[in-house]
């Protein structure tokens, strides 16, 4: 379990967060939801320590983790999966997976990208291709690969399906269900399609000026039209 | 027996390699030009005198010390000067300064060490020359071979390090994106300290060498420093196979421009060599800014749009032939 108290977070003498609070519980969907520039992704960021915090902690299963460096954040079984740049385009399929699993001992490091294959196999067949010749969702999808090389127990997207076309988008969400139901993670979603993100998530948050405007169950913000409307724009 | 100025051009353009790598290399991980990447040079020189004129040992026996006495230093200005200045989000210019300083202090002890040694021990250590110590085999100069030996098998090491390597890999993985890997657990900062480790060794063993065929002085670092520069530039700062070809490119057009030029308009011309890498670093930013390994990636990239678009051109020919 994740738990952001009042946190006071930015970049340098830039303040982005106000007195944020948030839970992720385990094995549910936790929606970050807000208009541009709400600190959404920041808020992903403030908890594998690339930000500035100025006050409050982030805890995770009981640990004080604010600000804590990123490589023991990321020991610690939390994955982050950026909204840009989430794999290393100079490298092969296989080195990224390489990569994922850099804490990992090698024969075990084998065993879970064996795991992972079955679960993304058209990577199989991509493995000595460099990353950038892979179309925008097999990226987004190598990513997830990725995060899961390291079995961690909680996944943070932020922006997973920007910049995909609707199906692959589809394919994207399917996915990150799979990795809740499946494999029992924690999953926090910063996402800029409101709509479908609130509709697989269990919990939200609404993000607004980088204060909590709303917190609770998902179908009561995706039911809520007056937040919806204003923030959100869901008719 | 092979004319001075073809050694010439040689020993300089594998040591210049070596030392182009090391500054592209440090300038990738740490995105930080390294401007006291010329001092470590200068160390390697100064350790190779003092096994000669001090200790009375053969001028080889310098590139034992030199790889972990200079890698230790380059790795203690990044611990010591770049990584707190980093964590206090010193920009660019900053740290770009913040080395340039760390070569003034180098410079400024070497000098110190060289006035000492020529007072203290009675050798003459401002300009010294170890031709004499070196070995032939088969009238080619030993530094030409040895030097050439260690440019092939130090690029095949890199190579084999940066692919086949965990470590290797870990380093191209934060060369590109340092915030992706240092989320994936990869401490960063430790890559860029070994990276800082082992181009200092690099530029350590390239200046153990020059005195063995070129006359060496305390400013030979600082003045090795523009070449070392220009084709790093030259290969595009972005990868040190680009280094590779530029410093050698560098090296070669330095002494071959610099003899063609004194027979063509007279030996007057020789204190002018360092333009020469200088003019060469003006054409490429204005011509190819990203370098030789960049236009290259651009030519590539033209031809396979020549060819996907040859390939539409193809299929509209065999469309409206259907119609």
């Amino acid at each position: 379990m994740i738990e952001v108290q009042k946190l006071d977070a930015g970049y340098g003498k830039i303040q982005v967060l106000y007195e944020v609070n948030i839970v992720a519980h385990p094995q549910r969907i936790t929606v970050i939801v807000g208009p541009n520039g709400s600190g959404k992704s920041t808020l992903l960021k403030s908890i594998m320590g690339a930000t500035t915090i100025y006050s409050g902690t982030i805890r995770f299963d009981g640990h004080d983790i604010t600000a804590g460096p990123k490589h023991e954040i990321a020991k610690m079984g939390i994955a982050y999966l950026p909204q840009v740049d989430s794999v290393f385009t100079r490298l092969t399929v296989r080195e990224n997976l390489i990569m994922a699993g850099y804490t990992v001992e090698r024969e075990e490091l084998e065993a879970r990208e064996q795991e992972v294959l079955d679960m993304f196999p058209f990577l199989r067949e991509r493995m000595d291709t460099k990353a950038h010749t892979l179309s925008g969702g097999e990226r987004q999808m190598l990513a997830m690969a990725m995060a899961l090389v390291r079995r961690p127990r909680v996944v943070m997207f932020d922006e997973p399906t920007a910049h995909l076309a609707p199906r692959i988008a589809e394919q994207v969400f399917d996915k990150i269900i799979e990795l809740r139901d499946k494999l029992n993670l924690t999953i926090l979603l910063v996402e800029q399609n409101a709509l479908k993100a609130l509709e697989i998530g269990d919990d939200a948050y609404l993000l607004v000026s980088g204060r909590t405007a709303y917190s609770g169950p998902a179908s009561e913000l995706l039911a809520n039209p007056e937040l919806g409307k204003m923030y959100l724009g869901l008719q | 027996m092979l004319p001075a100025y073809v050694s010439s051009a040689i020993i300089y353009s594998n040591l210049l390699m070596l030392l182009s790598i090391g500054f592209t290399f440090a300038y990738l991980t740490a995105k930080v030009p390294n401007f006291a990447h010329g001092a470590n040079a200068a160390i390697g020189i100064y350790v190779t005198f003092t096994v000669v004129k001090i200790l009375g040992l053969n001028p080889y026996v310098a590139l034992l010390l030199v790889f972990p006495i200079c890698g230790t230093i380059s790795a203690l200005i990044y611990r010591l000067v770049i990584q707190p200045l980093k964590k206090r989000q010193a920009g660019l210019v900053s740290l770009s300064v913040a080395t340039i300083a760390a070569e003034m202090m180098i410079f400024a002890a070497i000098n110190i060490y060289a006035d000492y040694m020529r007072g203290m021990a009675g050798q003459y250590s401002r300009v010294f020359l170890f031709r004499k110590q070196d070995f032939e085999f088969m009238g080619v100069p030993g530094v030409l071979l040895v030097s050439t030996a260690l440019a092939v098998s130090i690029v095949i090491l890199l190579h084999t390090m940066l692919t086949k390597t965990k470590f290797g890999i870990a380093t191209r993985a934060t060369v590109e994106n340092d915030d992706l890997a240092s989320t994936l657990g990869i401490d960063t900062e430790l890559v860029s300290l070994v990276s800082w480790f082992i181009t200092g060794g690099l530029a350590g063993i390239a200046g153990s060498l020059l005195p063995l065929w070129f006359q060496s002085t305390p400013y030979t670092g600082t003045l090795i420093l523009i070449s070392v520069f220009s084709a790093s530039v030259v290969g595009g700062m972005a990868s040190i196979y680009g280094a590779m070809v530029g410093g050698y490119l560098m090296g070669l057009t330095e002494v071959l421009g610099t003899i063609l030029l004194m027979d063509l308009v007279g030996s007057w011309v020789a204190p002018y060599r360092p333009l020469i890498p200088l003019i060469a670093m003006f054409i490429i930013l204005l011509r190819a800014p990203e370098g030789l390994v960049g236009l290259a990636e651009k030519i590539h990239t033209r031809q396979i749009r020549a060819s996907i678009s040859g390939m539409f051109t193809l299929a509209r020919g065999r469309g409206s032939s259907n119609v």
